[in-house]
């Protein structure tokens, strides 16, 4: 799928507004949301790779993001190792759960898939908030989780952690394009296009949708380091199936399948929280019923619709043009 | 004295109680043309999809020269060089012709495919889509959305997409199914040119 | 003795809500994750009444028909509009639901717990076989028995009930023979959460009334319809009677464990039998 002009006009936008916010003399609450949306996006984007690619809806994915949290807070807390490698261990733990998850669930496939996925995250959760408590810290949690130390700048400043973020982000946009565009990428749509087809032709869908799989729990573990870096906490919460309930909502709402429906959706749903919740307390019903309504009449979600609005703009200019000509 | 492109032997296929395929054992040698016919519900998209890979459940065997693939998947045997085009046109339908054409072209190695934006990798697939564009009188068309065009060119896609890989062995189920009155000959004539061309 | 006893009832709970849930697949081919919410729901209605009216049984009366009017109103007016699209659309759709009825409930009823008495008709205990039982456990016994009896003949038996399955083979079909598929498809909504509702009122008095109902009760729920089979109701009798003796006996003899035994199974039965271990080859939605 070639980067289309709206992606590009819609690319250079956000750009510019991430870059330019922190010469704005932000609130400190304001960056944080900011920095809080970007790393969701990661976790969003990672999550739409599966879904919108090849139209799999998986529960489990808050377990690949509670692993790269855990991964993150235990090696730098607790066995002292440096920032990067323990987001390292977060991104390769991340990709490992994955793996190991579509073994199970690549055996049975669309609400199967999702159930499985369902049944296993869930699995995940209670052993760490039981059995493994001395490991993870059960519900209390493990306080304190570190910032980056890098150059010796101080990570611990809002805004510092911010241009990290960004710039690890912006790395995972450049993946994404790059994987879209390749001919990896046409193979996956293929994939989704007509399974069968591609199985005839030679390419082995299975092996495909497990690569996919992985990729995506890769970047949900970067997430989940990101994630307890921010917090500076890290709990078994991160790993609760309703984690993977709220970035299908962001993802939808943003629109999936899209180049950035996933940041869309989580900016549109961290800004609507965050309003909503200004006048009053039962403000996730209301984001639920939001959400419902998206879902029945908007379903290709914002940048979904943007984008079609924008190619029925440019079919009725092209029309004009040959008409004049 | 011809070589044996693909052999089945004592092939059964059960539905249930309905006995699909019943013994059957037949040696297809290498550059002939054979022609399955019989009427509706004989099995011989059954036939051809244990051929093919899409029917592991039978009994017998089936051998591509020699080498026995009787639990082989389809993609495995597509590996081997058996190309296989549906009654019911499976394309690729949100993709553009060019797309189709190329990730046909992508399966010749279907093994690791770049997962980089690789430009020289690309034009040397597209180099080898021009002859099946022109084959298939689709060259006009190559821009456009393949589930947008008249049926009739979309069963020339899907021969285009078949034969693209240079398969061996080319198993062609119902080719001319569906196609209306005004199309007939021109898919009959492509139908024609490729088989006389192998 | 009693451990069994417990089983037994906990599996007739399950079964009343994994009823209503596969019911809901195998007609409609939707899966309602907002299943546990309406049993959440039906615990807090019943407490309610019960408490407004004095009355356990005006409770469950209400539980009812409150579950399948809204399950009635949520086919009609949220689903339906989706019924063309691909199925995710549906289940996430329900995943919205669970939002929404969980505030509601918070909005109503707060976020504290809720206790509902044992209702005194049941009350007391009965020994039996050496052992000492409540009489409300075998109440919740026999009612399921009672329900699962009138389910079947309703869906085999019943005039309505074959057109149920005749829709759930092929709904464009009935609907060319004239008869009113929205209707049917509204009426089997309605009485998967009615069974959800039922199922939460009559576990009220014996499990603490909270929030955390709606996300917890339908793990379980999920367990027992794919052991059973999506869309197979003798498969769930069996799956939740199963659930329910694995859960008692886990919380006696091995308490830190019941879950993970309770998934190990669910993953053991995934990789073997993926279709569920009372897989009939007729069921599709």
């Amino acid at each position: 799928m070639k980067l289309s002009k709206f992606d590009i006009l819609f690319g250079l936008c956000l750009a510019f507004i991430g870059l330019l916010l922190p010469f704005s003399n932000p609130r400190e609450t304001l960056i944080q949301l900011i920095t809080l949306a970007a790393i969701w996006s990661i976790f969003a984007i990672g999550f739409d790779f599966v879904f919108g690619s090849l139209g799999m809806i998986s529960f489990g994915h808050a377990t690949f993001l509670g692993v790269g949290g855990y991964a993150l807070s235990l090696a730098t807390q607790k066995y002292g190792l440096p920032f990067m490698a323990g987001v390292g261990l977060a991104i390769f733990l991340g990709a490992v759960f994955a793996l190991l998850f579509s073994f199970f669930a690549l055996r049975v496939s669309g609400i199967f898939f999702a159930l499985v996925t369902l049944a296993l995250s869930q699995l995940v959760f209670i052993l760490a908030d039981s059995k493994l408590r001395s490991f993870t810290g059960g519900s209390d949690g493990i306080l304190g989780v570190e910032r980056p130390s890098l150059l010796g700048i101080d990570f611990f400043d809002p805004i510092n952690f911010y241009w990290f973020v960004l710039a690890i982000y912006t790395l995972v946009m450049l993946a994404v394009i790059s994987l879209r565009s390749s001919p990896f990428g046409r193979v996956i749509a293929a994939i989704r296009n007509n399974e069968i087809r591609a199985d005839q032709l030679g390419f082995n869908v299975n092996r495909y949708k497990q690569i996919t799989f992985v990729i995506s729990g890769a970047l949900s573990g970067l997430a989940g380091a990101l994630l307890a870096s921010l917090l500076m906490y890290m709990n078994p919460q991160m790993l609760h199936w309703t984690t993977s309930g709220d970035v299908i909502i962001m993802t939808l709402l943003g629109g999936s399948g899209t180049l950035w429906g996933a940041t869309v959706g989580v900016i549109a749903f961290e800004f609507l929280k965050e309003w909503l919740s200004s006048w009053t307390e039962y403000w996730y019903g209301v984001l639920g019923m939001i959400f419902i309504l998206v879902t029945i009449f908007v379903p290709r979600g914002i940048v979904g619709e943007l984008e079609r609005m924008y190619s029925t703009r440019q079919k009725r200019l092209d029309l004009r043009q040959r008409r004049a000509k | 004295m011809s070589k044996v492109a693909l052999r089945c032997e004592s092939v059964t296929v059960n539905y249930g109680a309905l006995k699909a395929i019943n013994n059957v054992s037949h040696e297809f040698l290498e550059g002939r043309v054979y022609g399955l016919i019989g009427p509706n519900g004989a099995g011989k998209t059954t036939l051809l999809n244990v051929l093919a890979g899409r029917q592991l459940r039978h009994e017998g065997k089936v051998y591509c020269g020699e080498q026995e693939i009787s639990q082989l998947p389809a993609f495995e045997r597509a590996r081997l060089g058996i190309g296989r085009s549906f009654q019911i046109t499976k394309i690729f339908g949100d993709m553009t012709v060019t797309d189709n054409l190329l990730i046909a072209a992508q399966s010749v190695r279907p093994g690791a495919q770049p997962f980089w934006i690789s430009h020289g990798f690309d034009r040397k697939l597209r180099e080898q889509l021009d002859s099946i564009l022109e084959l298939t009188g689709l060259t006009e068309h190559r821009h456009e959305i393949a589930g947008t065009l008249p049926y009739g060119l979309q069963r020339s896609l899907e021969l285009g997409v078949t034969l693209l890989p240079n398969p061996r062995v080319l198993l062609l189920d119902e080719p001319l199914a569906g196609i209306g009155h005004h199309e007939i000959h021109a898919a009959m004539a492509l139908t024609v040119i490729t088989i006389l061309g192998r | 003795m009693s451990t069994i006893v417990i089983g037994l009832s906990l599996g007739m709970l399950l079964f009343l809500l994994a009823a209503g849930l596969t019911l809901i697949f195998g007609m409609l081919g939707v899966i309602n994750f907002a299943h546990g919410a309406i049993y959440m729901l039906g615990a807090y209605v019943s407490f309610e009444v019960g408490k407004q009216t004095g009355s356990f049984l005006m409770g469950v009366i209400a539980a009812i028909t409150i579950t399948g009017v809204l399950g009635a109103a949520v086919e009609k007016l949220s689903l339906r509009p989706l019924y063309e699209r691909p199925h995710f659309y549906q289940l996430i759709l329900t995943f919205g639901l669970i939002l929404v009825l969980s505030d509601v409930v918070r909005y109503i009823w707060g976020s504290g717990y809720q206790e509902v008495s044992i209702p005194p008709l049941w009350n007391g205990t009965v020994d039996m076989l050496g052992s000492t039982i409540p009489v409300y456990r075998l109440f919740v016994i026999g009612l399921g028995v009672v329900v699962s009896t009138l389910l079947y003949l309703f869906l085999e038996k019943s005039t309505f009930g074959m057109l149920v399955r005749a829709a759930s083979s092929d709904a464009e079909m009935v609907r060319i023979l004239g008869l009113p598929v929205g209707t049917i498809r509204m009426a089997v909504f309605s009485i998967g959460c009615a069974l959800s509702g039922l199922a939460g009122a009559i576990a009220a008095p014996l499990f603490p009334v909270e929030l955390g109902m709606a996300t917890n009760t339908i793990i379980d729920c999920f367990i027992v319809v794919i052991l059973g089979g999506l869309g197979n109701i003798r498969g769930a009798i069996a799956a939740s009677l199963m659930v329910g003796m694995v859960r008692a006996l886990g919380y006696v003899y091995m308490p830190s464990w019941v879950d993970i035994l309770t998934f190990s199974l669910l993953i053991l039965t995934l990789l073997t039998r993926p279709q569920g271990l009372f897989f009939r080859a007729a069921r599709s939605a």
